[in-house]
């Protein structure tokens, strides 16, 4: 398990981790997501111990590897001593050696007999499903193949822990999802910890046990992928999640309930949260695009009707942009659903829609 | 030929530039040859001058450059890997010699062997100022500055990432650097060796200020075709040139067939 406490880097004086804190279960897949820039792949290097950072603490399975007080070096174990596999971006397999000797690369310094480290490349090999790649180079391989060679490489060793940067931005599109099932799939049968780091969302959302959203320098929100959306109390972090965010005025508490304006109409939202609003608040509802329901129209103070700014279709989902109040939303439904049941409203330009559990953020 | 019929007129440019080019120099040299006779050639190189001068090239030039690259290594590695102070002023000092006349080198190393206190001392223990060491002395100080400035472009072009997981994978950084970034370098580290053995088989200026050209002591190939050159000589030089590009050629077709399959580039 990993442990980061109050990390902070600076390049040239300008902050680049601020504060960052969070930990890792054993067995855990967290993924660390956040834009190009946002300080990830540092992060990684100085969990791996390949950088230095200004302050704070790093612990893999209790041990104490760095620590940096006001200042201070207490601790700095180098990384050939933490036993962290590590997985960089486009894999780095070694281009001189074959695929069996770059997953027997970190196996050779451990002093086993040439038996044992046979059969623990055949165990990865297996596992993996490398079988009859062993005598190729990395050259000659696919982008799929020289990510697991890669992940069998970090493996071998037996690490406490292993890193992953951006795992899948090398993948062909076409392949990228059914890889990605692989990947988790591969993860968890090998029962190890692991923190993976991506830009893509689509990554954070199949491989994790654990999201951690990095923006700026610094955790955002962290939550399991279904509770992350609860942890959300920033703009910035629901806009790169993607989630919809409307704007309105509280009109009246009812304790359980508030009723918002939205400008053209009022809509009763449950409270996600205990707190009181008074008459006049601003807040804004915040919502995945599969939270919004169509539905007819009535004079319900849930259902809403709402603008149809444009539409995109898709394989097997149409996208609406509906607009409220000076406020633009996503709504992603299914093809049939809308094709069969709404495509009236879609020509007339005017939608009924339902909003369930929209989080509230001031 | 056939495949210059799809090549446009800046391609034929492009192309004969080097033909026309290498066609003058071999003909240069190809005209001196014939001047000087190729059947006094065969006996003039097996004379014992000649045999001596050309051992001492190759044991002087495989010494320094073989330290050269010794020492390059790690001084190419820390301006490849690290980021300091002073970084820039530091890599200047060393590629000085480099853009210093040869003679002037020769010249600094005598003064320095002769007239300072710990030159002195070095040159009492080893025996530099005109002894074979400072044949090795000056060819090393000329070339150590071309094989640092080689080996670190061969190092830049290698993804540090793979230092990186071998660092994770248990291997000190000296491992590393052993085990990962000479053998992805590999081509960069050939072509370092043989461009300074290349150079330090031609060295003249630096050797001749600080070794002298003494006969059947410090005679290496061009201090020999200086010296029979000076003597009046003439065919004798001839012939010692002809050896000179015999070997020069040898080695850097080597280097250039390393090159295309190594896909190395030089900077």
């Amino acid at each position: 398990m990993l442990i980061v406490e109050r990390l902070v880097k600076r390049y040239d004086g300008v902050e680049v981790l601020r504060n960052v804190e969070f930990s890792v279960g054993k067995s855990e897949i967290a993924v660390l997501v956040g834009p190009n820039g946002s300080g990830k792949t540092t992060l990684l290097n100085i969990v791996a111990g390949l950088e230095v950072a200004d302050e704070g603490l790093v612990a893999i399975n209790g041990d104490i590897v760095f620590e940096k007080h006001r200042g201070v070096l207490k601790k700095y174990v180098p990384p050939e001593k933490r036993r962290v596999g590590y997985v960089p971006q486009d894999y780095a397999l070694f281009p001189h050696l074959t695929v069996y000797d770059n997953i027997a690369f970190g196996l050779r310094r451990l002093k086993l007999s040439r038996a044992d480290v046979d059969a623990r490349v055949k165990e990865l090999v297996d596992v993996l499903g490398l079988k009859g790649l062993e005598n190729k180079y990395p050259h000659q391989l696919s982008g799929g193949q020289k990510q697991k060679v890669a992940l069998a490489r970090a493996l071998a060793p037996w690490p406490k822990l292993v890193l992953l940067d951006e795992p899948l931005s090398a993948i062909d599109p076409g392949v990228k999802d059914t890889l990605r099932v692989e990947l988790k799939y591969m993860l968890r049968k090998l029962g190890v910890t692991a923190l993976i780091v991506t830009h893509d969302l689509n990554d954070a959302w199949t491989l994790s046990d654990k999201i951690l959203v990095l923006m700026k320098g610094a955790i955002k929100a962290q939550g399991t992928p279904t509770t992350i959306f609860n942890a959300i109390s920033d703009v910035d972090v629901a806009e790169f999640l993607g989630l919809n965010i409307v704007e309105g005025i509280v009109d009246k508490d009812l304790g359980d309930n508030i009723i918002v304006d939205l400008g053209e109409a009022k809509l009763l939202v449950t409270k996600s949260n205990n707190r009181t609003y008074s008459k006049g608040a601003k807040v804004k509802l915040v919502f995945r695009p599969d939270d919004i329901v169509i539905t007819h129209c009535s004079k319900d103070l849930r259902t809403i009707a709402c603008r149809i700014k444009n539409y995109r279709i898709t394989k097997c989902s149409v996208k609406l942009t509906l607009s409220i109040g000076g406020n633009d939303m996503v709504v992603e439904v299914g093809r049939g659903y809308i094709n069969e049941l709404y495509g009236e409203a879609v020509n007339s330009g005017i939608i009924c829609i339902k909003i369930t559990n929209p989080h509230i953020i001031d | 030929m056939l495949r210059c019929l799809n090549y446009q007129k800046a391609d034929l440019v492009f192309l004969l530039t080097p033909v026309l080019f290498s066609a003058l120099l071999l003909y240069i040299i190809v005209s001196i040859i014939h001047w000087g006779g190729l059947a006094s050639l065969s006996s003039i190189i097996s004379s014992n001058e000649v045999f001596f001068s050309v051992k001492l090239s190759l044991l002087t030039s495989f010494t320094s450059t073989t330290l050269a690259l010794a020492t390059s290594i790690p001084i190419a590695y820390a301006l490849s890997r690290y980021r300091f102070k002073g970084k820039s002023i530091l890599e200047s000092i060393l590629l000085l010699p480099f853009a210093m006349p040869p003679v002037a080198l020769g010249a600094v190393l005598l003064i320095f062997f002769t007239n300072t206190w710990l030159g002195k001392i070095l040159d009492n223990l080893v025996g530099i100022v005109f002894e074979v060491p400072g044949l090795i002395v000056a060819q090393y100080v000329v070339i150590l500055p071309m094989m640092i400035r080689v080996l670190k472009s061969a190092f830049d072009l290698v993804d540090v990432k793979y230092e990186f997981v071998a660092r994770t994978l248990g291997y000190s950084r000296v491992s590393t650097l052993y085990l990962v970034l000479l053998p992805m370098a590999k081509s960069g580290v050939a072509s370092a060796y043989i461009l300074g053995f290349t150079r330090a088989l031609g060295e003249f200026g630096a050797s001749v200020t600080l070794a002298g050209a003494t006969r059947f002591k410090t005679e290496t190939l061009p201090i020999a075709i200086y010296l029979t050159l000076s003597s009046g000589e003439v065919r004798l030089t001839v012939a010692l040139i002809t050896l000179l590009v015999m070997v020069s050629f040898a080695i850097l077709f080597v280097m250039n067939i390393v090159d295309k399959h190594g896909r190395l580039r030089l900077v």
